[in-house]
Order: C-alpha cells, then sequence, then structure tokens
C-alpha cells in the first residue's frame, strides 16, 4: 500500500515519478530547477524544459556542470507550445507525443527523458485549468511506461485552490499547507486512488472524480488497494460518483476494498458492486 | 367491538405495540398466533411472519396455502445479520408496508438469540420501541423457552412494553425504558483510571496523522483499522461539535477501551448510533459505524460535554 510521497526537495527521483511542485517565491523555485535538473545531468537523461520565461542562467550553470551537458542534452520549448497543445483538448494525442519524446532520448542514448514544466498559466482560467487536468490524467500513465521523469511547478500565489485539484493527480507532491494526502492514477477505466481520504480531503476526491469522470469512457473500476484511509466523508463522496454514474446510465465497481472499507461502503449501500 | 381485536387488546393502528410472549409448548403458540393471524387477515391488515420452523410448521398446518397471502412468510434461521445488520434490514423490509399507509401484524421469532452473539439483539429491541414508536404495527415477539436460556429471556422481557395475561396484551411489569435497558447491559461507566495516554485534537487536519500513530501503538494490530476508523469518526464528530477533542485509552477487563470526549453542547442519548442512519447519502453514520467496528459502546448520560466509550476485545 502507498503513501503519497512528499519532497522538500526535488532530488531523488527516477523513471516513473510525477512530481506536483508548489512554489511561492521564485528563489526557491529556481534552486528547486537547478536541483532537479542536475540530477537529470547526473543520471544521463536528456533534459525538456518548459517555460515562458526559463530561468535565467540557468542554462549556462548547466553547462558548467562537470562535464557539462552532452549535445542534444538539454531541449528547451516555449510555454506557449504546451498551450496549445492542451488547450487543443487531445490529452491522448498529447500523452502520445510525450511516449515519442522519451523513446528519442533513449533513442539518442540517453537513460530517459526528465521534463520541468512551469503549468502555473495553464490553472489561471477554468477552460484550461480543466484540459489541463484531462491532459495531466492522460500522461500519468506515460510515466509508468516510458522510462520518463516529470515535474510541474506551479505557483501557488496565482494557482490558489486549483493546487489541489493538480496535486491530486500527482503521486509525488511537494507539499504545501492543507494539500490533500492523496492522489489518482486513472488507466483506462481504472481508477487507482493512493494514500488516505479523511474529512479535510473530500472534497478534493470529488473534484477529483468530477474530472476523471470525462476521462472515462466505459464501466468504471475504482481500484482502492492502495487507499490506506478512507472515512465516513470519503466514502459518502465514493457512493454519490457511484450513484451520479450509475443516474447517467454507466456503471461503477469498487476493488481490493480491505475489510474496514468494505464495510464503510456496505453502510452506504454498495455491497454487490464489491469486487475482490 | 372487543371480541373483534381480542388478540390485540386496545391496539387500534396508530403506532407500534410490541408484546413478548413465551411458550413451551407448540400447543401455546397456537393458540396465541393463529386466532392473530385470522383477526389480521379478517381485517385486511397485511401479515409478516419470520420465525422458526415449529412456528412456521403451526402456522402452515392452519392456514395451509392461505401463508401464501402472507406479505412475508420467511425462516427466522437465515435472517441474523448482527445486531445493527439485522435492525437495519428489519427497518428496511417494513418500508413498503409503511408507504401502504396501512397497519400490519408482524410475528417474529428472533431465533438467534441463542445463538453466538445473539444476546446484543436485545438491545436493539428496546431501541425498535423508540425507533419504531409510530410505525403502525403489532409487533408479537415469540419466545421458545424450550430453545431459550432464562437469561435470554428475562433480557427480552425488559424490552417489551407488553405481555399476554392469558387473554388479553397487558402492560409488561418486567419493561424498562429503552435508555435504562441499554445502560444496564453496557459496561458501566467508570472513572477513567489515572494516567491514561491522552491525545488532544484541535483541528481536522491534524486528526488522522495524530490518531494513527496512537492506534498503530497501543491497538491490536487484528483491529487496528477498525480502532483508527471507528475512533477517527468519533473524534470527526468532537470537533464539528466542539471545535477539539481528547482522546483516551487504557485496557480494561481484557478490552481496549477508547474514550473520545469533548466539551462541547453535550449528546447524551443512549439509542444514538444503534439505529440505522437516516435514508440516502446525508445523515450521520460516523457512531453508528463506530458501535459496529468496537465489540461495544457507551454514551456518557451527563455532562458536561460528550464522552463516547468504544471496547475492543483482545485489547484492540
Amino acid at each position: 500500500m502507498q503513501q503519497v510521497r512528499v519532497l522538500n526537495r526535488p532530488v531523488g527521483l527516477v523513471p516513473g515519478d510525477h512530481v506536483a511542485w508548489a512554489f511561492d517565491d521564485p528563489a526557491s523555485l529556481r534552486s528547486a530547477t537547478a536541483d532537479y535538473l542536475r540530477e537529470g545531468v547526473d543520471h544521463c537523461e536528456r533534459l525538456m524544459f518548459i517555460a515562458s520565461d526559463p530561468v535565467r542562467g540557468l542554462v549556462g550553470e548547466l553547462s558548467r556542470t562537470p562535464g557539462g551537458l552532452a549535445r542534444g542534452q538539454l531541449v528547451v520549448r516555449p510555454a506557449t507550445d504546451m498551450l496549445r497543445r492542451v488547450a487543443a483538448g487531445r490529452p491522448c494525442r498529447a500523452a502520445d507525443s510525450l511516449r515519442e519524446e522519451a523513446d528519442a532520448a533513449v533513442a539518442a542514448g540517453f537513460t530517459g527523458l526528465r521534463v520541468w514544466a512551469d503549468v502555473t498559466d495553464l490553472t489561471t482560467s477554468p477552460f484550461l485549468a480543466q484540459r489541463w487536468l484531462d491532459y495531466e490524467i492522460a500522461v500519468e500513465t506515460v510515466f509508468d511506461e516510458k522510462a520518463a521523469t516529470g515535474l510541474c511547478a506551479l505557483d501557488t500565489q496565482r494557482a490558489g485552490e486549483h493546487w489541489n485539484r493538480v496535486a491530486t493527480v500527482h503521486r509525488v507532491q511537494r507539499r504545501r499547507d492543507a494539500t490533500p494526502r492523496f492522489a489518482a492514477r486513472v488507466q483506462g477505466n481504472v481508477v487507482g486512488l493512493v494514500g488516505e481520504v479523511d474529512v479535510v480531503s473530500a472534497g478534493d476526491l470529488e473534484s477529483l472524480l468530477d474530472d476523471a469522470r470525462r476521462c472515462l469512457t466505459g464501466p468504471v473500476t475504482v481500484d482502492l488497494a492502495d487507499l490506506g484511509f478512507i472515512d465516513v466523508a470519503g466514502t459518502r463522496v465514493l457512493a454519490r460518483f457511484h450513484r451520479d454514474v450509475r443516474a447517467a446510465g454507466g456503471a461503477v465497481r469498487f476493488r481490493h476494498a480491505r475489510p474496514v472499507t468494505a464495510r464503510l461502503l456496505a453502510a452506504f449501500g454498495l455491497h454487490g458492486d464489491l469486487r475482490a | 367491538m372487543s371480541a373483534q381485536a381480542a388478540t390485540v387488546g386496545g391496539w387500534t393502528g396508530a403506532g407500534l405495540a410490541h408484546e413478548a410472549f413465551l411458550f413451551d409448548d407448540d400447543r401455546q403458540a397456537r393458540d396465541r398466533c393463529v386466532p392473530f393471524v385470522r383477526e389480521g387477515l379478517d381485517r385486511g391488515e397485511p401479515i409478516v411472519v419470520v420465525a422458526g420452523g415449529r412456528v412456521r410448521r403451526v402456522l402452515e398446518e392452519a392456514f395451509g396455502d392461505l401463508t401464501a397471502q402472507f406479505a412475508v412468510f420467511a425462516e427466522a434461521e437465515g435472517a441474523w445479520l448482527g445486531g445493527a445488520g439485522t435492525l437495519a434490514a428489519y427497518q428496511e423490509s417494513m418500508r413498503p408496508l409503511l408507504e401502504a399507509r396501512r397497519p400490519w401484524r408482524l410475528i417474529g421469532e428472533p431465533v438467534w438469540l441463542a445463538g453466538t452473539g445473539g444476546a446484543v439483539w436485545s438491545r436493539f429491541e428496546a431501541v425498535a420501541n423508540e425507533a419504531f414508536a409510530g410505525y403502525p404495527y403489532y409487533s408479537l415477539c415469540l419466545h421458545d423457552r424450550r430453545l431459550l436460556d432464562a437469561p435470554l429471556v428475562d433480557a427480552q422481557l425488559r424490552a417489551h412494553p407488553t405481555v399476554w395475561d392469558g387473554s388479553a396484551p397487558v402492560p409488561n411489569p418486567s419493561y424498562v425504558p429503552t435508555s435504562v435497558f441499554l445502560r444496564s447491559v453496557e459496561p458501566r461507566w467508570e472513572p477513567a483510571p489515572a494516567g491514561p495516554d491522552v491525545l488532544r485534537v484541535a483541528s481536522a487536519w491534524d486528526a488522522l496523522p495524530a490518531l494513527r500513530p496512537m492506534t498503530d501503538r497501543l491497538a491490536s494490530p487484528r483491529r487496528r483499522d477498525d480502532v483508527l476508523l471507528a475512533v477517527y469518526e468519533l473524534v470527526s464528530n468532537a470537533l464539528r461539535a466542539a471545535g477539539a477533542a481528547e482522546v483516551r485509552h487504557w485496557v480494561s477487563g481484557g478490552f481496549g477501551v477508547w474514550e473520545v470526549s469533548d466539551e462541547g453542547p453535550g449528546m447524551y442519548d443512549a439509542t444514538a448510533g444503534y439505529a440505522p442512519p437516516a435514508e440516502g447519502l446525508r445523515g450521520g453514520r460516523g457512531l453508528w459505524l463506530a458501535r459496529g467496528l468496537a465489540d461495544d459502546a457507551t454514551v456518557r448520560e451527563r455532562g458536561p460535554g460528550t464522552a463516547v466509550r468504544l471496547y475492543f476485545r483482545d485489547t484492540g
């Protein structure tokens, strides 16, 4: 059973890690970014840096690390590229494109791809924010399949409450106050919950399930194997999700619930839909 | 008029009548049940029977194919779902009858009293007196003294307001009010021992991270998940009511005792957590769940503030 991993520094990261990084001052962001990218150099990964305002001097600094940068090791993309891709609303295509980039990095002789992106601008409008979450949900699976490490940096001053929604689709987080202690992975029509859901995070679970619903195309399975704790408030959210999906003609099953969680689900009338 | 309603005395169908009937042979069961059912059929009152094999045979002999017209004719042997589960199923099964807005008659034989853990059912009979007070049915609860030990029967008598005196239902002198009954069978409220483990929680955000190490340390591995959830729900309730909660733990008589208390307005309802939660997704379930997860629970009957104790066997 997993917990959501919480970091103070973005190091110790390996392919498969997909981090949501909250920052509220440029200096701390700069040093965190340097740490993250330098680790990528150490790991012989290709670095992909996506930002509208590349942290000044960072490229120069990286070039000065022992051994420097290999040819083609640092790729800088303007954030407008990512903005356009997200706004187009084709999350699966965007995920495919990330897969291709990861493959290309390995083909070029690197151990994998390490991506850094400042996503704050994607959360400032509700339209974009929704599409961004669809993108994040689709992209999460790429980090499982490919040699890819990703970090999404978010200026919490500007993102505000969107932080919670972004955080819950990342299994590794740099926590700010009141960040939910759970996350979710959507793979096909399976929603896997990781961590703990209690009364303070039940609302975030509801938001996350609302976001996930947009990506689901058939009978849904909610996998509870990695859910270490859920309370009445959280289970009520699951029951509402079940009811709403059913009302829209869909189906929801819960699987791998621990005995105590199965009991809770039963308390909300969710008996027959449990599956070991 | 009195001859017409002979089997139910003064019951007019306006609310619940709840009788405990004791018998030692099939003839006594037949003499009580057959006229009761016949009168109900004559008056167009739905008949619900959940009883053991002997009683079902008695009714089948008397009514034959007519039993197919009973609203329910079911085996008590398969109906036990634990105390809370059985009460919830019982309440759920009465919903269509309630919606029909007509009085009905129930013959119930709680054969499960004799089974493991079945004695707890008397508490739910006591709770039913309050929870179902407005339901328009006559509940004839049968007790076969050949199958039930005297202490089980005595407890049942204390939970039923009415008994049969040979020719009519009469008030039961052994009956005690619900809260009195519950407190008489739950663990007694002794003062907490000195120096128990105490945790103070003052925010919902801190509750789970603070509780988990305490339950990890003090609860048995087998019950840990149940203890954490049950205590967490009580703490959640306390935070909502009072903004802060105290959690205490000690071991007493082979039980791990967990007490959650607060200094809020105070809740002293002995039946809290026994009756099934309200319909639908809204409505509290915390205390009901906590009672179900623990082996026993009790609510302190006076203030200031609220205190609830949960008991987990095997020092869980």
